[in-house]
C-alpha cells in the first residue's frame, strides 16, 4: 500500500491525523490557527511533500485574494470584535490548513483502503462492487466507443437527435447489463457471499499511535495553551 | 444465493456497474466539457449523473442503493489525479446521492418522483460552492460573500431583489435541467428494462 511504503502511517494513521489537524483549525482562532497551519506544513514536508503541489492550483489563489479583498474593502459583520482583515487573514489560514491536510490524505490513502475503511463502517459490499466498476470500466469505454462508430456509420445524431441518443444509451446499458449477469455467474460459481467479511482488516499499527498521538498533542498544546 | 447480507451478489455487480457507468461519464464527457468550455458542465453531468443512479435503482429496488452507486463513483473519483477537487467532487456526489435516496424513499415509485428526485439533486450543485466554502474557510466567508454581492448589486445600481430573483430563475434552471435528465432517465430506464426483465428484479 501507498501510505506504509515511506516513513508516515497506515490509513488509519493519516485519517487519525487529518481528523485531528482539520478539527483544530476549525477550533482554532488568532495565533493558534496559525499555529496548526504550521504544524501542518512541518508535518506534510516530513510525510507528504507532493501535498503542497496543491497550492499551484490557481482557483486557491484566486479564492484566497477575494476573501482578503472583500475583507479589506467591506469587512465582515458588525457582530464581531476582530477587524474585517483579521477574520479574513483567519477564514484563509483555516482554508489553507484544511486544504494541505486534505491533500496529503487524499495522497496518501489508495482507493483500497478507502474502500477497506468503508467496509469496517459497516458499508457492506462496498469493495466487491468497486472492484467490478474498475473492471467494466475499460469494456464499457469499448462498448460505448463500439456503439457510437456504427452510431454515426449510420448518420449519427443529424436526424432525430433525441431518439438516437436515447437508442445510444439503451445499448449501452444493455450490453452493460448483459456484462454484468456474466459477472454475477461467475462471483457466485466461486462461492462468493457478500456477508463474508474481507480477509483484510486494517488495524492501527505502532506508527499510527505514534503519529495520530504526536498530532493530537501538538493540537492540543496549542488550542489549551494560556 | 442465499446470504445475510442485504445485498445479493447481483445487487452488488449492478451497483458496480451503475458505478461506472457515472464514473466513466464523468471520466470521458464530463472532461471534454470541461475542455471546451461548455456551460453548466457541472450541473448537466450531476443531472445526467443521477439519471444513470436512478436507472441503477430499478434494477437495485432496494433502500440505499442510489447512495451505493454514488459512493462508488465518488471513490473512482479518486483515481483522477488533480488534488483537492477529487474531495469536492466526492462529497458533491454523494449529497447528490443522499438527496435522490431521501426523495425516493419517501415517495412512490413513478415518473413524478424520478423527475424531483433528480431536480432536486441537481439544485444541490447551485448551492455545493457556497457549501464548500463555508466548509472549508468557516461561516465568516460565506457572510462576507453575500455582503460583496449585495454591496457590488447597489455600486452596480441594482436592486438587491433582481438579485434574488435572478438567484431563484438559476435555481429554476437547474431544476429544469435535472427534472428533464428524471424523465429521460425514467423513459430508457424503462425500455432497458423491458427489453431485459431480469427474473428477480421486480
Amino acid at each position: 500500500m501507498l501510505c506504509n511504503s515511506r516513513r508516515g502511517p497506515g490509513p488509519l494513521g493519516y485519517t487519525l491525523v487529518t481528523l485531528t489537524l482539520m478539527i483544530g483549525a476549525v477550533l482554532a482562532s488568532g495565533w493558534r490557527g496559525m499555529g496548526v497551519l504550521m504544524a501542518t506544513v512541518l508535518l506534510m514536508l516530513w510525510l507528504r511533500p507532493e501535498a503542497f503541489a496543491i497550492f499551484r492550483s490557481w482557483r486557491i489563489w484566486t479564492v484566497a485574494a477575494l476573501l482578503l479583498l472583500s475583507a479589506a474593502l467591506w469587512g465582515a459583520a458588525d457582530t464581531s470584535d476582530l477587524s474585517p482583515l483579521t477574520i479574513g487573514i483567519q477564514a484563509l489560514v483555516r482554508g489553507l490548513t484544511v486544504l494541505l491536510a486534505l491533500n496529503g490524505y487524499l495522497r496518501a490513502v489508495g482507493l483500497g483502503d478507502l474502500a477497506l475503511m468503508f467496509e469496517q463502517l459497516g458499508v457492506q459490499g462496498l469493495g466487491f462492487a468497486l472492484g467490478v466498476a474498475l473492471n467494466m470500466l475499460p469494456s464499457l469505454a469499448a462498448s460505448a466507443g463500439n456503439t457510437f462508430a456504427a452510431l454515426r456509420m449510420r448518420g449519427g445524431l443529424r436526424r432525430r437527435p433525441w431518439h438516437t441518443l436515447r437508442g445510444l444509451l439503451v445499448t449501452i446499458l444493455v450490453n452493460g447489463l448483459r456484462r454484468g449477469d456474466e459477472i454475477t455467474a461467475a462471483a457466485e460459481s466461486r462461492g462468493y457471499n457478500p456477508a463474508q467479511p474481507f480477509q483484510r482488516r486494517l488495524r492501527m499499527q505502532r506508527a499510527d499511535w505514534y503519529w495520530g498521538l504526536t498530532t493530537l498533542v501538538t493540537v492540543g498544546l496549542l488550542l489549551g495553551w494560556p | 444465493m442465499q446470504t445475510n447480507s442485504r445485498w445479493t451478489v447481483r445487487d452488488l455487480v449492478y451497483i458496480g456497474l451503475f458505478g461506472a457507468l457515472w464514473g466513466a461519464m464523468e471520466m470521458t464527457l464530463g472532461d471534454l466539457f470541461h475542455t471546451l468550455k461548455v456551460p453548466f458542465t457541472g450541473t448537466l453531468m450531476a443531472a445526467l449523473g443521477i439519471g444513470i443512479a436512478l436507472i441503477g435503482r430499478r434494477f437495485v429496488p432496494k433502500r440505499g442503493s442510489i447512495l451505493m452507486i454514488a459512493l462508488v463513483t465518488g471513490l473512482l473519483k479518486f483515481l483522477s489525479p488533480s488534488g483537492s477537487s477529487v474531495l469536492r467532487v466526492f462529497i458533491s456526489i454523494l449529497i447528490e446521492g443522499a438527496i435522490a435516496e431521501g426523495v425516493l424513499t419517501l415517495l412512490p415509485v413513478g415518473l413524478g418522483s424520478w423527475m424531483l428526485a433528480n431536480a432536486l439533486a441537481t439544485l444541490w450543485t447551485l448551492l455545493h460552492s457556497f457549501f464548500i466554502t463555508g466548509l472549508l474557510f468557516g461561516e465568516g466567508a460565506v457572510e462576507m460573500f453575500v455582503i460583496v454581492v449585495e454591496r457590488g448589486a447597489k455600486i452596480l445600481g441594482l436592486n438587491p431583489e433582481a438579485v434574488v430573483l435572478g438567484a431563484i430563475l438559476l435555481a429554476l434552471l437547474y431544476m429544469g435541467m435535472g427534472a428533464v435528465a428524471g424523465a429521460l432517465a425514467w423513459s430508457v430506464g424503462k425500455i432497458v428494462y423491458e427489453r431485459l426483465r431480469p427474473k428477480d428484479v421486480v
